[in-house]
């Protein structure tokens, strides 16, 4: 576990304190406010980083800003998505998986005017962007959504938010427990309803900016900000309620 | 911290099980239960307040209830993988157990190191065509179980006999009934009584509530097909304080460990009661080598262990032995106990020991979503799905008939997708982020599970091999045959079926490879059988030739059903308690 993660841990107490005084009831975003002073610590900050160096840092932080930037809450570099991808590529990808995502991300660079996606002003680095997501979620046929390893949601009757969830980001690149089985193409393209785009290529690696997008994606959602802050996230919701207005609740639970 | 979460729930006060390392002793036991799991626990329980001196015997670690749970509430940005898990450690260590439905980043420890228990199973061309899932730790697989608890019906003990298939049940539901009865207000069970013929209600506590999207589709169920009836999920979770146990605060996944001890588990549950009577000794690290055997009086002695961790050998005496280290460990501590009598297997007579392994087959089904429920959400995560208990080859309904024989009852339900869809849909930047803060559409997923039928090859036996305790090795085959093949078509199109009636949209099948084992259900390898000729144990699950020795986990299981059989496997294990003390009592039973 990073030092930097371990951080965050007095402030979850105190949210988890405070989210059962209010009986249980107490919104992530409400508690947070009730906090007041209590400023998330930018996960990854004592990060060292093993596997990018120092321009492709800069070009993969440039990079997921531009996927989910920061607004009222954080962008995807401020959470410390750029150390998540890292840690992956390091301890998580296999080798000729990490060389595929470098060479992706040097591919990047060299569409850039000048050779630094990085250096590119912000208008410019969102067309590049732009263009890439265009170019991998083409608009026909209107791909399915990755709803989070449908078919495999619910075994034992263990079908709850939290639970698919885990399944949902352990899916999103086929499941941990399928990744070494013979049919884990075929597997993952059932277990994570995509659709039919990449049915018939599933063996293959996905493409560069899908994995960047997942990636980004995961990294910041399962973040304290991009969990508590823009969405929410609750240890111990002490009660269930099975049928609520949305707009009681507000925003998604992450 | 996790005091805290107590406090604002109703107090849960569970006592620490105190383990001991014991030498081997001259002075003999009432009873040594073999495993703690969810059977084992309840042996102990039982044993020990009929005022027996019990020991209970645990292959793994100890694990102390609540300090234990290591993940228990552990946010995700502390989870090093974001929940993906360390997968070189899993594809170098647990590349079997990794396959497991349940198995993920938070629950990993639970599960066996696969390079220190190693088992064979099938051809070359299918390396693992058996899954052997297993948690060796005090508790057990009752640790981390999937809390869906249904009691068989009448039919599921006639299905043998009315078929002419495999062995007769020597008992009928009449003879488990009251048994149900009597550990199910103890467990603590949530669910809805309903009175189906098919699927017997429970003592229950109040029920979990459906979703909008839930009730909606159990009503055009009710409205559009005869015969059929959508629940809620029958689960082993507190829905009100039970005993020193906390109710449920809706936090997720059960499996991590619950401090407040709000799902059953041997932790939470029977061992504290069971060390509450002052009679339990549990002795965690203790390997089970074979069972002593008294060629003189036909009875088991004892048990000999190989301690885990110092490899000595150790003997421990018992007027009774219960053994419930799960079916496949109990077969396999069977065949390690050879004598001339029993040269297979000690009471392996009918040489049926560790053959028929049956499971629930699974894997498939169908999903879809469902619109028009986009202002509903929920709030709290309910570890809990509906039951749509089995509607096919019904004896009372003969429209109920199909290609195949026995059937399926179908758990699932409703959620809405959540931020990982961000990655397969189009789109970047503020739109992305705004699009994810609403949730996704509601989809409903149905996910049955099949019975299973015993034949004799899928088997478990002892290789020439031994693991680093010096037992030997087990291999383990075995596959599901044309008719669950059949089944699997009418799982999938009866789901996708029920869905469209509900006016779900995108309705797809789904139909994964599955391996035998993987519903982590395996049972049925000491069958139970009226004659020492067909089967392992008796109508007391007591085994035939042996009177003072007891089988009552899985491995007694004669036919499956399409129900999680933990709860049979519990009420039997009382049951079979029973007759045991007054056995003993009687003076029957004796070193």
């Amino acid at each position: 576990m990073h030092d930097a993660l371990s951080n965050t841990i007095s402030r979850r107490s105190a949210l988890r304190r405070l989210s059962l005084a209010l009986g249980g009831v107490a919104t992530a975003p409400l508690a947070s406010g009730l906090l007041g002073g209590c400023r998330t610590p930018a996960a990854g900050e004592a990060y060292a980083y093993q596997t990018l160096a120092e321009p492709q840092q800069r070009t993969l932080a440039a990079l997921v800003d531009q996927i989910l930037p920061a607004t009222d809450t954080p962008g995807a570099a401020d959470v410390g998505v750029p150390q998540f991808v890292d840690l992956m590529l390091t301890d998580w990808y296999a080798p000729d998986e990490r060389d595929a995502f470098l060479a992706g991300l040097a591919d990047v660079d060299g569409r850039a005017e000048g050779g630094s996606f990085a250096a590119l002003d912000g208008e410019a680095q969102a067309r590049l962007v732009a263009q890439m997501d265009a170019e991998t979620y083409p608009p026909a046929p209107p791909e399915e959504p990755v709803d989070g390893d449908v078919a495999g949601a619910a075994q034992e009757g263990t079908y709850n938010a939290e639970e698919e969830r885990e399944r949902e980001v352990a899916g999103m690149q086929g499941e941990l427990g399928e990744a070494m089985d013979d049919e884990a193409g075929d597997q993952r393209e059932l277990q994570t309803g995509e659709g039919q785009a990449h049915a018939g290529a599933s063996d293959d690696a996905p493409p560069f900016f899908r994995q960047l997008k997942e990636l980004t994606v995961a990294g910041y959602y399962t973040s304290e900000a991009g969990a508590t802050e823009e969405l929410q996230w609750l240890a111990v919701p002490g009660r269930y309620d099975a049928d609520v207005p949305l707009s009681e609740v507000g925003r998604a639970w992450a | 911290m996790q005091h805290d979460a107590h406090g604002a729930h109703g107090a849960s006060y569970i006592e620490k099980i105190r383990t001991v390392q014991v030498q081997s002793s001259g002075e003999p036991y009432d009873a040594i239960v073999i495993g703690s799991g969810i059977s084992g626990g309840w042996a102990a329980k039982e044993l020990t307040e009929k005022g027996l001196k019990t020991l209970v015997l645990e292959r793994g670690r100890n694990v102390e209830h609540g300090a234990g749970y290591v993940t228990e509430h552990r946010p995700p940005w502390e989870t090093p993988f974001r929940g993906r898990g360390d997968r070189r450690h899993a594809e170098a260590r647990q590349f079997r157990q990794m396959k497991a439905g349940p198995f993920n980043e938070n629950t990993a420890h639970w599960y066996v190191d696969d390079v220190d228990h190693p088992y064979e199973t099938g051809a070359d061309d299918a390396p693992d065509e058996f899954l052997w899932v297993r948690g060796y730790h005090l508790g057990g697989r009752s640790v981390m179980w999937g809390r869906q608890t249904y009691r068989l019906a009448p039919i599921d003990f006639t299905a043998n006999e009315r078929e002419g298939r495999g062995t007769r049940w020597p008992i009928t539901y009449a003879d488990i009934e009251p048994w149900y009865s009597y550990v199910e207000p103890f467990v603590g069970i949530s669910g809805e009584p309903r009175g189906f013929r098919q699927l017997p209600d429970s003592e229950f506590l109040p029920a979990m509530p459906m979703t909008a999207v839930e009730a909606h589709v159990k009503d055009s169920i009710a409205r559009d097909f005869d015969g059929r009836a959508m629940t809620i999920g029958r689960a082993a979770i507190l829905t009100q304080p039970l005993g020193g146990r906390a109710a449920c605060h809706y936090c997720g996944p059960c499996d991590r460990g619950c401090s407040a001890g709000a799902y059953f588990c041997s932790l939470s549950s029977t061992l504290p009661a069971a060390q509450a009577t002052g009679n339990l000794t549990v002795r965690p690290d203790s390997i089970v080598h074979s069972l002593i055997y008294d060629e003189d009086t036909d009875r088991v002695r004892g048990v000999r262990v190989i301690d885990r961790e110092t490899k000595e050998p150790l003997e421990f005496y018992a007027k009774v032995v219960f053994l419930n280290a799960s079916a496949l460990g109990s077969a396999q501590i069977l065949m390690q106990t050879t004598t001339p009598r029993f040269p297979d297997g000690l009471g392996n007579q009918s040489g049926l020991l560790g053959k028929g392994i049956m499971d629930h087959h699974f894997k498939c089904g169908a999903n879809g979503e469902v619109p028009g429920f986009e202002d509903r959400y929920t709030f709290g995560s309910r570890p809990n799905g509906i039951y749509i208990p089995r509607f096919q080859n019904l004896p009372w309904e003969p429209s109920s008939g199909r290609d195949f024989v026995r059937g399926y009852g179908y758990q699932g339900g409703s959620g809405r997708a959540g931020w990982s869809r961000g990655a397969g849909q189009p789109g970047v930047g503020v739109a992305l982020k705004e699009s994810l803060q609403e949730p996704g559409q509601w989809s409903f997923t149905m996910y049955p599970f099949g019975e299973t039928l015993a034949y004799d090859d899928n088997r478990i036996e002892l290789t020439d091999e031994v693991d680093a305790w010096g037992i030997p090795v087990p291999r383990v085959v075995g596959s599901i045959r044309e008719n669950e093949y059949r089944m699997r078509e009418g799982m999938k199109n009866d789901g996708a079926e029920m869905l469209e009636a509900a006016g779900a949209t995108n309705v797809q099948t789904f139909d994964q490879p599955y391996r035998l084992g993987e519903g982590i259900h395996e049972m049925g390898t000491a069958r139970m059988s009226a004659t020492p000729e067909t089967g392992c144990v008796d109508r007391h699950n007591r085994v035939h030739e042996v009177p003072n020795l007891y089988v009552t986990d899985g491995a007694f299981m004669t036919s499956a059903g399409c129900q999680n059989p933990s709860l049979t496997y519990m009420a039997m294990t009382a049951r079979a308690v029973d007759h045991a003390v007054n056995a003993v009592n009687r003076g029957d039973l004796r070193v």
